[in-house]
């Protein structure tokens, strides 16, 4: 069922502090309001933990502890309902990589922006959503 | 600096008087040169002109009469009166040799230590290059074959996961198409239920039917009435049954469409898992040739690298040659030591007897010195 966009609950994580600061602020141009910002991994999956429903999950890859990949199979593992979209520097092929595993844990796989994170292209995919 | 002036002392006494004349020259080319300056005029330019020229001419050839006495001067110097000079000159080499021949073993020293620790480090680069699996013995080639050989490899290994995924998937297809088969037969059981109950009607009509004609018989027809009324009993019975077999079936039937629904989805989700299980092999195989390219690239840019060293380990055997050579000219600073302790001045060898001697320890056709032409 679709959700008006200051409705949806959205979590992002990335471990610098400045990232999440730019995505959070693109979202709240894009008239997102519940936004969770976690600084990495143990912090995201806490939140997910704690019962917050989230619709949409932006997460990095390259991570101190754990990575995005590790990242990403706890939170299948604890069967996430919401979309992903994956924001990294990394390379396009790793980019690919990264949205070709998240699908095969079952990940409703929104897409993947490189950084920076240009506005349009996520507007584009939270527009997706509904 | 004594030996210069002595040799200067033998010039002829003709060059003498003229050479101090001649040595003005510069001043005379500068004031002939500048006559135009004082006297203004194109015959003034002439002048000046013709007496640069003049200075000039002379101070050629002043300059040549020079060199012709001193020339001249080189032969008389082996005929030095045979006291003072020579004996000042066996003592200076007595003096000066020593040196010479510590600098010569110094130098041969410090190129040698220095080569030493270059050839050390090349042979260490070559070494790491060897460990490195970039070697220029015929062994090079089988790394290039062992990444397209793990390339193989990893295509071998991960096609069939995904071919044996399909597999389950298939086998998950039979199982599914029993279950709708299973499905069909059910409908035929919930038929048959309906069949037993339309029986037991019938049969319970008969029974009641049966029952009226035994009233009828009187007395005689009582024991038939007994018989018709166990009859509709079972009838009763029949159709009990009869209805639970279709509720029974019906039950069935709602489980297995349930369970034929989320099989069906099940399904759906595993055949997206083994179409994307593909498509991260094939990801995975791209990675793994990248990699092989790039070593494959890392290692022709090695192996140049190492062929390099390889000419630079040759290029430092110029070492032995050096040292050799250098061993040589100690030598003889010996022997010339040794010569001009024992011999006499007035018998000293000939310098084409020593250098014929000198050329004896020579080993390469390079050594050998062409004295200047006198």
């Amino acid at each position: 069922m679709p959700k008006s966009r200051d409705a949806l609950k959205v979590l992002v994580v990335d471990d610098d502090p400045f990232q999440l600061e730019v995505i959070a602020d693109t979202l709240r141009e894009l008239g997102v309001r519940d936004i969770t910002q976690a600084s990495g991994g143990d912090q995201a999956l806490q939140a997910i933990k704690n019962g917050a429903a989230f619709d949409l999950m932006l997460s990095d890859l390259h991570m101190p502890g754990m990575d995005g990949f590790q990242f990403l199979a706890a939170v299948a593992q604890g069967g996430f309902a919401g979309a992903l979209i994956i924001v990294s520097g990394q390379t396009s092929d790793v980019l690919h990589s990264a949205a070709l595993v998240a699908k095969l844990r079952r990940f409703t796989v929104l897409g993947s922006i490189p950084k920076p994170v240009d506005k349009t292209v996520l507007s584009q995919m939270v527009a997706t959503l509904g | 600096m004594t030996d210069i002036s002595g040799a200067q002392a033998e010039t002829p006494a003709t060059a003498r008087p003229m050479g101090l004349m001649w040595s003005l020259s510069p001043v005379l080319a500068v004031a002939s040169a500048s006559i135009p300056l004082f006297f203004g005029g194109d015959l003034a330019v002439v002048f000046s002109m013709i007496g640069v020229g003049l200075v000039t001419a002379g101070s050629v050839w002043v300059m040549r009469a020079r060199m012709r006495a001193l020339q001249a001067a080189v032969p008389s110097s082996a005929a030095l009166d045979q006291g003072g000079d020579a004996d000042a000159l066996a003592v200076l080499l007595h003096e000066i040799l020593p040196a010479w021949q510590h600098h010569v073993t110094s130098v041969k020293a410090q190129t040698e230590d220095a080569v030493l620790q270059l050839s050390q480090s090349f042979a260490m680069v070559l070494e790491q290059f060897d460990l490195a699996g970039i070697a220029s013995v015929p062994g090079a080639r089988s790394e290039s074959a062992n990444n397209i050989g793990l390339l193989t490899l990893c295509e071998r290994e991960l096609q069939p996961v995904v071919g044996s995924l399909q597999s389950v998937i298939e086998g998950k297809d039979a199982m599914l198409a029993n279950i709708r088969h299973l499905a069909s037969e059910t409908g035929q059981l919930r038929a048959m239920a309906v069949e037993v109950g339309s029986i037991a009607a019938q049969t319970n009509l008969l029974a009641i039917n049966a029952a009226i004609e035994a009233a009828r018989a009187g007395e005689l027809g009582r024991g038939f009435a007994v018989v018709a009324a166990e009859v509709r009993k079972l009838s009763q019975r029949s159709a009990e049954i009869g209805q639970s077999i279709g509720q029974r079936v019906d039950r069935i039937t709602k489980t297995m469409d349930k369970t034929m629904a989320e099989a069906e989805v099940a399904n759906a989700q595993d055949g997206m898992a083994v179409s994307v299980s593909g498509t991260i092999v094939d990801d995975v195989l791209k990675h793994v040739r990248n990699l092989g390219t790039a070593s494959e690239t890392m290692h022709t840019h090695g192996l140049r690298v190492r062929k390099e060293v390889e000419k630079l380990l040759m290029a430092l055997q110029f070492q032995d040659r050096v040292s050799q050579i250098l061993c040589g000219v100690g030598d003889d600073m010996v022997r010339l030591q040794h010569t001009l302790e024992t011999v006499p001045v007035n018998a000293l060898p000939t310098p084409d007897d020593w250098l014929s001697s000198l050329g004896k320890t020579y080993t390469m056709q390079d050594q050998y010195h062409k004295p200047p032409r006198r």
